[in-house]
């Protein structure tokens, strides 16, 4: 297998998300499913290696909607997809033949009526056909789509979408879609309620998080990659793990890692291994774009003194001695307000907390404490911090 | 085919076809052979791609490639090599395809990409791609275009795979919007039947940031300057191709090397302009080299001010700003050169420098600027380009090969009679062969070891006149052994116009000389030459001809520099240094063939006084690439 930081993969090329594709088929068949990860972690080759090998009896229709910037649009695409499924020469869905009838043949209009109607009739035609397969919508980049229609429309509009599909859910108790997108849907909700549109578009939804592999598979994978790149290595399991170890078991780093060996011609050493993970880390044109972490906190966290807040947990969360060992709440709140946060309480941490640990900053351990969810991204904050 | 055999063809074809060699600015219209015959250093690169290429059409992945790097870096050359690889290789053409999009055209709509990537498919498969249907399709609505065409681009490539070439990516980005990248990945992610294969300046928004739609999409390759190796094995390649045999042979001599290394500082090996170099290069021109130097500008200069008129007109005004002075420049000094705002000079910089144009350097809180392509001065006029020509005699000159052996220093301390047993024994070799640099140069060096230095200078002289020396090494020694044996400023001063006298006279002595017949003055024939004369003629007028083309100030001048390193910093203190620049300054200043030395011997100093090379940053990469071998430092990052 060649090294492929990017592009799209084979589905043999998707390592150690077997488990996780089970658990996702499994919940399908009670309910719709929220994906969310950092970006560039795999939800889309996650998504594709379904689409690809689907679990028999479902039949997946993957829509990268990021291209969509109107309700109208995303309703017309949901039509085109349930008439292509349905054979538009077979089998003409009733509420089409119906909307022919009323509108004398108008094709043209027929999209362009009102999307709802479109949208929820397109659905409910689907659910109404009798089909040996079961359709699942793999929606990605919905919460582009989603600040694209509000950027656009308005956030009224961005909030019918998202309580429409909720609805259908609801009223179409078969219904199933499964939404993934790289930026946190809760950011985007938490704009339209800032707008006055509360909406709990995805409380129904079961939620799921996709993480690095384990190191089992993530070595089984850069093992793979120095072999299909013919890079020599002293001893390929050591390699193999040095480099799973070094980008904390994340496929895409490990492309990238042996892309860049090979382009380097370098022998897989752990010396050049770990010399070249540096490099991606000090290296001022910031090739894994890490700063984003740093850059986009006054985005995530805009209100009053939030990002400088967050940035001092960070901190007090780096200079930790023990990584692997997590801090305790009160141990968080006594060193930020050491380090001059503006935090009013232990409430105030915990709000913000929270908010991290939903955007992959943090993870949460069983006893209660926090500690940097990814390694890499702590030590990268370490450097560009001076810490 | 063997490598040689298809030279030859190539060789044929061009001159049956009475062609420019090779097209410089556009490696599309060149014959793809020659292309295959020229690409220097880029193999792996290539084979990487290729095979990419490969397991995506057998394994159904998609890859895409990014190849970043400044114009005239090989992008072109490296993408039309990828076109004609994929469709001449038997196991790739049955599975894979390929579409080009060029740099010269813009498209502002996913409809129009498809349709230029369908009318390149019909360009290069005729018989597989109908021009009549796609202009017809032409008549619907651009929504309908879009549609139909990425229905039959999917069903074409489903199991085979579409190898899209993008120059220029970042245009096309630009050109599509935000919105437009949107489509295009959701179009790549829908349906991922086309790998792409993508070149641009440099690495861009779109591509790197983590909101936009393309961050880590692509596999980012830089594509690196050519080393002076691949440089000089471009130029032989040519010049095999074009069958100038007494260049090939020149090229692999250490002195034709040298050469290369002189262009190769100001070329940042960037190969087009050893492309343009090729045309050319002779010989004699090489040897010459300002002469080939002088010959390459007026080719070059149209390009160069071609590229000036994209700018902005204060974009303009600082390339021109940077072109005018000798070394690198703060965003504060191009602010007062220019009577503008430092808020707009900031953000003009900084756009140019994204742009590929400036690179900068920071020392502390300040940033400094510089060209990246110091021959962007010939983009100006003759005094910005006579500065280069400067550089490039320096250069010229400084990376003239040192035939000599290292030179044993005296130590300083050895007693009196170690000094005079080694001075007799230099005597009689002397007396044996009349012609031993060697010895006449350490005799000068014993004298002045021993503070005699009114004998020294005598031998300096004596060595000058008599023998064939190898100048610039020897220039060394005695700068540095003036500098380590006199700490008093006077007498450095007039040790220093002492030396600099002698070979000002020799100077005058070479310019009455008429030059003698051409000769390699260290290939073995001329050493039997030369001990034949030696034998037969005591007189070392013969010795002249060889020397007449060479400015001896310029070897003293060099010296002066290569002395930086035989300056022992923990003796002397910051003053004393100090004084070392002053009494250079006050005797050659004045002088011409001193212009670069005198400033990088003044860094020089200025280094060995803080132990900083922060000390550099005011200096243009070229000098400070010299300035870190004189001081025998790594290579700049």
């Amino acid at each position: 297998m060649k090294a492929n930081p990017g592009g799209n993969l084979a589905p043999e090329g998707v390592y150690g998300r077997d488990q996780l594709i089970n658990l996702l088929w499994e919940r399908l068949e009670n309910q719709s499913i929220l994906m969310d990860a950092e970006r560039r972690i795999g939800k889309t080759q996650v998504l594709r290696k379904m689409l690809m090998q689907p679990k028999s009896g479902w039949k997946p229709i993957y829509r990268n909607v990021e291209k969509v910037h109107s309700a109208q649009e995303f309703a017309e695409l949901v039509y085109d997809d349930v008439q292509q499924f349905l054979g538009t020469t077979k089998r003409a869905a009733s509420f089409i033949r119906r909307f022919f009838e009323e509108n004398e043949n108008d094709y043209v209009n027929l999209k362009s009526r009102s999307w709802k109607k479109l949208l929820t009739s397109a659905v409910e035609d689907l659910m109404a056909s009798k089909s040996n397969e079961r359709l699942v919508f793999f929606w990605d980049e919905l919460p582009w789509m989603v600040q694209s229609i509000q950027r656009n429309e308005g956030s009224k509009s961005a909030v019918e979408v998202l309580d429409t599909i909720r609805s259908l859910r609801h009223e179409q108790p078969e219904f199933r879609v499964i939404f993934t997108g790289s930026i946190g849907l809760h950011h985007v909700l938490g704009k339209l309620s800032a707008d006055g549109y509360p909406t709990s578009a995805k409380n129904d939804m079961f939620h799921v998080t996709v993480t690095p592999l384990t190191p089992s598979d993530a070595e089984r994978l850069a093992a793979d990659l120095l072999r299909g790149e013919k890079i020599t290595c002293d001893n390929l399991a050591d390699a193999a793990s040095t480099i799973a170890e070094e980008v904390d078991y994340f496929p895409f780093y490990i492309h990238h890692i042996v892309a860049g060996l090979r382009i380097e011609q370098s022998i897989a050493t752990e010396t050049n291994i770990k010399a070249f993970v540096a490099r991606q880390l000090v290296d001022a044109s910031d090739p894994w774009q890490l700063a984003h972490y740093r850059n986009r906190l006054s985005t995530y966290y805009p209100d009053g003194d939030d990002a400088r807040n967050v940035a001092i947990i960070l901190d007090v969360l780096t200079i930790n001695p023990d990584s692997a060992d997590p801090l305790s709440v009160d141990e968080i709140f006594k060193y930020v307000s050491n380090r001059g946060s503006s935090l009013k309480d232990r409430d105030d941490l915990l709000r913000l907390l929270r908010l991290m640990d939903a955007d992959h900053y943090l993870s949460r351990e069983i006893d209660g404490g926090y500690r940097f969810r990814f390694p890499l991204i702590r030590r990268w904050w370490k450097l560009d911090r001076g810490l | 085919m063997s490598e040689a055999g298809m030279r030859n063809l190539v060789r044929e074809q061009l001159q049956s076809t009475n062609q420019r060699f090779i097209s410089r600015f556009s490696p599309n219209q060149t014959d793809p052979r020659l292309l295959e015959a020229i690409t220097i250093g880029r193999e792996p690169l290539l084979q990487n791609v290729l095979e990419k290429i490969a397991d995506s059409a057998i394994s159904g992945a998609t890859q895409h490639v990014l190849f970043y790097g400044p114009r005239g870096i090989g992008k072109s050359h490296l993408t039309a090599l990828l076109r004609y690889r994929i469709i001449n290789d038997a196991k790739l053409s049955d599975s894979v395809q390929v579409a080009c999009l060029h740099e010269d055209e813009t498209t502002t709509s996913i409809a129009q990409l498809l349709v230029r990537v369908y009318r390149s498919l019909c360009k290069w498969y005729p018989k597989d791609y109908s021009v009549r249907w796609l202009e017809e399709l032409l008549n619907q609505s651009p929504k309908e275009i879009e549609s139909v065409l990425t229905r039959r681009l999917v069903s074409r490539f489903d199991t085979r795979k579409l190898v899209i070439l993008v120059e220029n990516l970042d245009l096309l980005f630009e050109n599509l919007g935000i919105d437009g990248q949107h489509q295009f990945r959701a179009l790549l992610q829908e349906h991922p039947f086309a790998c792409l294969v993508t070149t641009s300046r440099q690495l861009f928004r779109a591509v790197t940031d983590r909101d936009e739609p393309f961050f880590g999409f692509f596999q980012h390759i830089p594509l690196k300057p050519l080393s002076l190796a691949e440089a000089q094995q471009l130029l032989l390649r040519i010049a095999e191709i074009k069958g100038q045999a007494d260049l090939v042979q020149y090229l692999n001599t250490p002195d034709g090397l040298s050469r290369v290394r002189a262009i190769h500082d100001l070329a940042n090996g960037n190969p087009r302009v050893y492309i343009v170099l090729s045309e050319f290069v002779t010989r004699e021109s090489l040897d010459q080299l300002v002469v080939i130097f002088q010959k390459m500008a007026d080719d070059l200069t149209p390009y160069y001010q071609e590229r000036l008129h994209r700018l902005s007109p204060m974009q303009r005004q600082i390339v021109e700003c940077l072109c005018q002075r000798h070394g690198t420049v703060n965003p504060k000094e191009i602010t007062r050169s220019l009577l503008a705002d430092q808020r707009s000079i900031g953000k003009q910089v900084r756009i140019l420098e994204e742009g590929g144009y400036l690179r900068s350097t920071k020392r502390g809180r300040e940033t400094y600027y510089e060209l990246v392509e110091p021959l962007m001065r010939l983009a100006y006029d003759v005094k910005e380009q006579r500065m280069l020509e400067s550089l490039i005699a320096f250069l010229r000159n400084w990376y003239q090969p040192d035939y000599t052996q290292q030179l044993n220093i005296v130590p300083l301390n050895s007693s009196t009679q170690a000094n005079m047993e080694a001075l007799s024994l230099c005597e009689k070799a002397i007396e044996l062969d009349p012609a031993n640099d060697y010895a006449r140069v350490r005799r000068s060096e014993i004298f002045f070891s021993m503070h005699r230095w009114d004998e020294g200078f005598e031998a300096i002289s004596d060595a000058m006149t008599n023998s064939y020396l190898y100048l610039q090494g020897e220039a060394a020694e005695w700068f540095s052994l003036i500098f380590r044996l006199s700490e008093d400023e006077v007498s450095v001063q007039a040790r220093i116009n002492r030396l600099v006298d002698i070979f000002q006279q020799i100077k005058e002595v070479c310019s009455l000389r008429k030059p003698g017949p051409r000769s390699n003055r260290y290939d073995a024939s001329h050493i039997n030459q030369r001990i034949d004369l030696v034998a037969s003629d005591n007189t070392p007028s013969y010795l002249f001809p060889y020397e007449t083309k060479v400015n001896p100030m310029t070897h003293l001048a060099n010296g002066l520099v290569k002395s930086l390193l035989k300056i022992n910093r923990n003796r002397f203190s910051a003053a004393v240094l100090n004084s070392f620049v002053a009494a250079v300054e006050k005797r050659v200043a004045e002088l011409v063939e001193f212009e670069i030395p005198l400033r990088l011997f003044r860094y020089g100093i200025r280094y060995l006084v803080s132990g900083n090379e922060s000390e550099f940053v005011e200096l243009i990469l070229p000098e400070r690439r010299i300035l870190r071998q004189a001081l025998g430092l790594t290579e700049e990052l």
